[in-house]
């Protein structure tokens, strides 16, 4: 027995001793040199095959490893990227002029034929996934071997914007013809970091990219990791593992947001909005003044105490966010909390239901909007059975139009009030991203209007219009504009809050303080 | 011996035709089209049926079934990932090592654990000793795993900072996670061990090697507790199977690629040949693993022979 015992401990001595022993080294290795930056993200990339997907997290790789026509700066101009420069030959024929030299990280030069290539696959039925950006393009032509022609069926004026988005990176033909099926895990791009491995649901690997054309990263690696539990995300800021992270929870935002060690980074432009759809092709729910009655039972004050506690989000005055351009600021329009207007309102109406079902999905801040929102019509005099659905269930359900409201978010890929409003409230989109089937002809005049206007005052106007009709017709409650927000190390510098909308970020500028 | 595990093997396939039988209709009543989370939202009717009609989805339950069922089995080919156009196999090669990593090292750690404290707890019934192992084992089996795995890591990452708190990058980081999903196990084979044990040491074979003045540690060790084996090790096959299957929560709160994970995530997209084909592969796992510890029954207990 005693000798039992003794090779027990031995053993467990050994393990112990192997494993610190390893630890130790790890620990020193990674004080050591600091030129790997690494991301902590909350969700797994799906394809590095950017016409493949519209998500966040996959963009967010994207964007490191192609380079799109042209970029958007903090203001929001265009400026150049792959292309020196553009013109507007007719209001839809653009022609862009290519830098000469540019290479991909096969060592191939980028031509135009790489971008007809790239741009052409995107209208393909390949590329449905980001049908909403290409919808306007008819054709893309090389005129010679550095200029391209973009023909578009109608004038847009946010297409040009459009290609700033990581689903117009240009990727090299020879790499994705010789790949094929493989080439999601074989990007071959032209930007700032070339891509050396990919762990799906763990972490995606980008080495600097030495022969890159604009300002090289200060850092050599850049590693993308999918940690889906927000509380890990924080504890391996914290151990030093990671050194920025995407979305904290609340309480771990509370806790170390006071930290010398660590910097909290918000979104100065929210583009991302949480709302309460009404079905409008329910009976009843298509009466405007229905709709109008049954807001007054929405406590968007309340939700953004007691769900967000006044954190990583503001009450949502618009169907349009402010990251967007001709977001009305002015005009302070979230949604007034009073049952006993709203129930005198609906009395009016004559609008009686047994019950109104009211659909959203597992997110749990989304099912706590539920329950404040359910309280709130029972005030109202209107009972609400709320549905949680799985993702995918909870899509084809919306799809079917069986719900009569729904809770759910969405975001603007681009500051363009267009890349919203077109998507949400546009008759044609109906049962498609319009989930609350709003078919209204002026709205659809006035967002046919908004789309080929060229910029300025005039389109302005039609904005803030379009934003005061909406919210008279209210196919929507928008609840909480959600700021997109990031905590990293205080060792990091260059670091953008900016996160387009849809949390995916620019870390080509970040360096590391020295160490103290 | 050979006879037998190739008739095992054999018997096994009637197991996974069932079992991919009742994954597929499954898959086919659940709400949601795979189409649909692959093109996204905007995708259009038409994409969307060209990718039905691409994929076979639009054809009869049973030919769909069948088809899979054919290339699996002559062409050894259990599909593509809708998403990432990768093979099933090689998505599961991809995670399945890091499943098999922590899944060994925690049924080690349960059996080089659980079987002493079961062993000590027996010989030392109704003892503090006894109370209080068994007081732990209840813990352990109540425990919730997410907790249990917060807790770990708030302790030896964030406070002592002696563990890593994700990922599998080297021996040390296997400790916690291993840790956390071996507690169900060593509480359960604690307790199995316990009970077996105090069944052998009350036989009468037991007195007789006491009377012949035996040492206690050969009795316990050579006489009880080889007798007390078998259960122990039904057990442990039965835990080690289970967690080949991937320990989801775990692999979450670990940020481990494991096939968990990739259950989860599959599900969630709807990317059906992964679900598929990951759940065939867990069934087949935990088949082997059946077939492994009977077989060593055998070796345990001479009086077992094996026949078909």
């Amino acid at each position: 027995m005693k000798k039992f015992f003794l090779s027990f401990l031995g053993t467990a001595a050994f393990l112990w001793i192997a494993a610190f022993g390893a630890y130790g080294a790890y620990g020193k290795a990674a004080a050591a040199e600091k030129d790997t930056f690494v991301y902590g993200n909350g969700y797994d990339i799906r394809t590095l095959d950017p016409i493949a997907t519209s998500d966040a997290p996959s963009w967010q790789a994207c964007r490191h490893i192609y380079q799109t026509l042209i970029e958007l700066d903090d203001d929001l101009n265009v400026t150049p990227e792959l292309a020196e420069k553009y013109e507007v030959v007719s209001p839809t024929l653009y022609r862009f002029f290519l830098k000469k030299g540019v290479k991909f990280h096969n060592g191939e030069e980028v031509k135009a034929d790489d971008v007809v290539f790239s741009l052409s696959r995107a209208l393909s039925p390949a590329g449905s996934a980001v049908r909403a950006f290409v919808a306007d393009i008819d054709s893309v032509e090389a005129v010679d071997e550095y200029t391209v022609d973009i023909k578009l069926k109608k004038v847009s004026t946010p297409f040009i914007m459009n290609l700033s988005v990581p689903w117009a990176g240009i990727l090299n033909r020879k790499a994705v013809e010789e790949a094929g099926e493989n080439y999601a895990q074989n990007p071959v791009g032209s930007g700032p970091f070339r891509f050396e491995s990919w762990r799906k649901g763990d972490r995606v690997v980008l080495e600097r990219f030495e022969d890159f054309a604009g300002p090289k990263p200060k850092y050599k690696t850049l590693v993308i990791r999918a940690i889906p539990e927000a509380n890990i995300r924080a504890i391996e800021l914290e151990s030093g593992a990671v050194d920025l992270i995407y979305l904290p929870s609340t309480s771990d935002l509370l806790r170390l947001e006071g930290d010398s060690r660590f910097v909290t980074y918000r979104d100065t432009r929210p583009a991302a909005t949480n709302f309460l759809g009404f079905n409008t092709q329910k009976p009843g729910l298509d009466n405007p003044k229905v709709r109008q009655a049954l807001a007054y039972g929405v406590n968007v004050k309340g939700i953004v105490q007691s769900v967000f506690r006044n954190i990583g989000c503001s009450p949502a005055q618009n169907a349009l966010p402010p990251g967007v351009i001709y977001f009305d600021a002015e005009n302070n329009r979230v949604q007034e909390y009073d049952p006993e207007k709203g129930k005198a309102l609906l009395g009016e109406t004559g609008y009686k239901p047994d019950k109104l079902q009211l659909v959203t999905n597992e997110r749990s801040d989304r099912q706590a909007m539920a329950t404040i929102i359910q309280a709130g019509f029972k005030e109202l005099g209107v009972d609400v059975e709320i549905q949680i659905l799985e993702w995918a269930a909870f899509l084809d359900f919306l799809k079917e139009g069986k719900h009569d409201l729904c809770i759910l978010g969405n975001f603007a890929p681009i500051p363009d009030p267009d890349a919203i409003l077109q998507s949400s409230f546009h008759s044609s989109m109906a049962r498609q991203t319009n989930y609350a089937n709003f078919a209204d002809p002026e709205t659809d005049e006035l967002l046919e209007k908004g789309v080929a206007m060229p910029a300025g005052e005039e389109r302005k106007e039609l904005y803030f219009k379009l934003q005061r009709l909406l919210d008279e017709k209210k196919p929507w409650v928008p609840l909480v504009y959600l700021v997109a927000t990031q905590l990293g190390s205080a060792r990091l510098e260059g670091v953008n809050p900016r996160s387009n909308g849809g949390g995916f970020y620019d870390f080509r500028k970040i360096s590391f303080k020295p160490a103290d | 011996m050979l006879r037998y595990v190739t008739w095992r093997l054999i018997s096994l396939i009637p197991v996974l035709v069932g079992v991919a039988f009742i994954v597929f209709t499954l898959l086919y009543i659940t709400p949601g089209d795979p189409a649909r989370m692959v093109l996204g939202d905007l995708a259009t009717d038409d994409m969307i049926a060209e990718f039905r009609e691409r994929e076979g989805l639009n054809d009869p339950f049973l030919l769909q079934f069948g088809r899979y069922l054919y290339n699996a089995a002559a062409k050894g080919d259990i599909g593509k990932s809708y998403m990432t156009k990768a093979s099933v196999s090689s998505e599961l090669r991809a995670s399945f090592p890091d499943t098999f990593k922590i899944s060994i090292f925690a049924i080690l750690i349960a059996l080089i654990l659980g079987v002493p404290f079961g062993i000590v707890s027996a010989v030392k019934q109704y003892s503090i000793f006894d109370s209080i192992t068994m007081v732990f084992a209840m813990v352990g089996m109540s425990m919730p795993v997410f907790w249990l795995g917060l807790l770990l890591i708030l302790t030896f990452s964030v406070h002592l900072r002696w563990l890593p708190s994700s990922g599998l990058d080297s021996f040390s980081a296997m400790i916690l996670p291993s840790a956390t999903l071996a507690t169900q196990s060593l509480a359960i084979i604690t307790r199995m061990t316990r009970s077996s044990m105090l069944e052998v040491i009350r036989q009468d074979y037991i007195r007789t090697a006491r009377a012949k003045g035996q040492r206690e540690s050969v009795v316990i060790l050579r006489h009880a507790l080889r007798n007390a084996m078998i259960p122990i090790v039904t057990v442990a096959g039965v835990q080690f199977g289970v967690l080949l299957g991937g320990a989801v929560l775990t692999e979450s709160i670990f940020s481990i690629p494991g096939v968990g994970r990739l259950m989860v995530s599959s599900i969630k997209m709807r990317d059906y040949p992964i679900v598929q084909g990951g759940v065939l592969f867990i069934a087949f796992a935990a088949s082997f693993v059946n077939l492994i510890v009977d077989i060593l029954y055998v070796y345990i207990d001479p009086r077992i022979k094996v026949q078909r």
